[in-house]
């Protein structure tokens, strides 16, 4: 079976009092499922060696590319495609990566950015939907059968459904809980829509013209 | 990527106000009254066009059956047009052909040689070509059959006035595609225009528009049945990824419209 690409909304927060209740509010319309970035100065944009160490139970580092330093746990890792070789100097934090989230320089064309994804490792790689775009999305997802999808906005889920179709990939709602994920479907469309007066019960077989 | 080595420039010619035959895919397609012996005047004058226009901007003819419209309409206008330009001029199709084959009773083969003479350098393919009957039959069921279609094909080959095939990109169709694509390999081509479905204006608005990685797959399909003909992508407005995916599965140019004479 294929690997489900899996929608996983994200929210992004200031951490703070005000943050909770967005934080509720965006699980509850999503299925009690979801991403939740918490922004914060230790880890961005430059991160010490002592931010990598868990920064709480059931929460990841999300961090922003160049890092500097060493590192001891998992960490989501935010990396523009033209920095992907110097990633590869840095072997040991590889290891570590929970995501590869793939961002894309303006102007880089399709060509070189699917040369550069050569680069990485496939099974952690997400591509970032808003830098990215989404027609250069659908193409990547037939080269790269286990990429996932970062940040696709709710008014865009269409999009990754229609995607999703395409490569014969289950939609799944999910996030990182560790709940079970929730499958999405598109709503079936006839096979050849007719309107009234035009159906095809209302016509001859073939009308002869003389 | 609109440069002239992957973009063809073209300027689209509509010569018809409105067709009669309903096709459900055509905004032409509306019910036109008959007038009563009123005159009415032609849809499109020599005057609406440019006087000159650059040689590499190819000229497309779209008729559509009226009943205001002979068949000589069609000739001065593509004679017209060739005085002013060397570009090529795709011209009508074989649904225009028949109509007229019919209505005037006039040889196809002298029809054909009239258009050629007058100055088309390839017949169109026509609004929506899929040359399976039932698809036909449901979307357009007063065109003229697949077979009919191949056949006014075969006789403008004949006289030397190559076609164009065509390929509607539309979910409904997708099953039939290889049959399609079957059937043009049985008529010399000048080449292949693919066009993915367009809705507005029409009476599949609900249809959703086929997805960029639909049309690569057809675009892929194509190639693989005709290795070595052109392969052409008119309608959508695609940005530099979506052209670059198209041209990457075998499309060889895309035709983009630059100007416009419509009634």
């Amino acid at each position: 079976m294929s690997t489900p690409l899996f929608w996983i909304p994200r929210l992004t927060v200031d951490s703070g009092h005000s943050a909770t209740s967005a934080v509720t509010r965006f699980l509850r319309w999503h299925h009690g499922r979801g991403h939740v970035v918490i922004l914060g100065d230790d880890v961005h944009p430059q991160t010490s060696s002592q931010a990598f160490s868990q920064p709480r139970a059931g929460q990841v580092w999300h961090a922003n590319w160049p890092i500097t330093g060493d590192h001891d746990g998992p960490v989501d890792l935010v990396v523009p495609a033209d920095q992907l070789l110097a990633l590869r100097a840095k072997p040991k934090f590889i290891r570590h990566l929970r995501r590869l989230i793939v961002t894309r320089p303006p102007a880089l064309p399709l060509p070189e950015l699917e040369r550069l994804l050569m680069a990485v490792p496939q099974e952690s790689l997400y591509l970032d939907w808003s830098s990215i775009g989404h027609e250069a999305i659908a193409y990547l997802l037939t080269k790269y059968a286990t990429a996932q999808v970062e940040g696709v906005p709710d008014d865009a889920l269409h999009l990754i459904l229609a995607i999703a179709d395409h490569i014969h990939r289950p939609a799944m709602l999910s996030d990182f809980s560790g709940r079970a994920p929730v499958l999405l479907g598109k709503v079936a469309m006839p096979a050849i829509p007719t309107v009234s007066g035009l159906s095809p019960r209302n016509l001859p077989a073939r009308h002869q013209w003389l | 990527m609109t440069d002239l080595q992957h973009s063809i420039p073209v300027m689209t010619v509509t010569t018809t106000r409105a067709c009669w035959m309903r096709c459900a895919f055509c905004d032409l397609s509306q019910f036109v009254a008959l007038k009563g012996g009123a005159h009415i005047p032609p849809a499109v004058t020599v005057q609406q066009f440019p006087d000159l226009w650059p040689d590499e901007q190819w000229v497309k003819i779209r008729g559509g059956l009226s009943v205001s419209e002979r068949f000589e309409y069609f000739t001065h206008l593509v004679q017209a047009l060739r005085q002013r330009t060397a570009s090529p001029i795709e011209a009508y199709s074989a649904v225009e052909l028949e109509y007229h084959h019919r209505v005037s009773q006039r040889p196809l083969h002298e029809m054909v040689r009239y258009l050629q003479y007058a100055g088309a350098s390839t017949l169109g393919p026509g609004g929506g070509e899929w040359l399976s009957d039932p698809v036909r039959n449901q979307l357009s069921p007063h065109r003229l059959s697949a077979q009919r279609w191949l056949e006014i094909a075969q006789i403008a080959a004949q006289e030397g006035l190559l076609p164009a095939g065509e390929v509607v990109v539309a979910p409904f169709a997708e099953d039939s595609l290889r049959e399609h694509l079957q059937m043009l390999k049985e008529v010399p081509l000048a080449h292949i225009e693919i066009k993915p479905l367009r809705v507005a204006k029409t009476a599949l608005t609900m249809v959703e528009p086929p997805h960029l990685l639909a049309l690569a797959d057809v675009v892929s399909t194509t190639r693989e049945h005709f290795p070595s003909l052109p392969i052409y992508l008119s309608g959508p407005d695609l940005n530099d990824d979506s052209r670059w995916v198209l041209l990457d599965r075998g499309l060889t140019k895309f035709l983009d419209p630059v100007t416009e004479v419509c009634p």
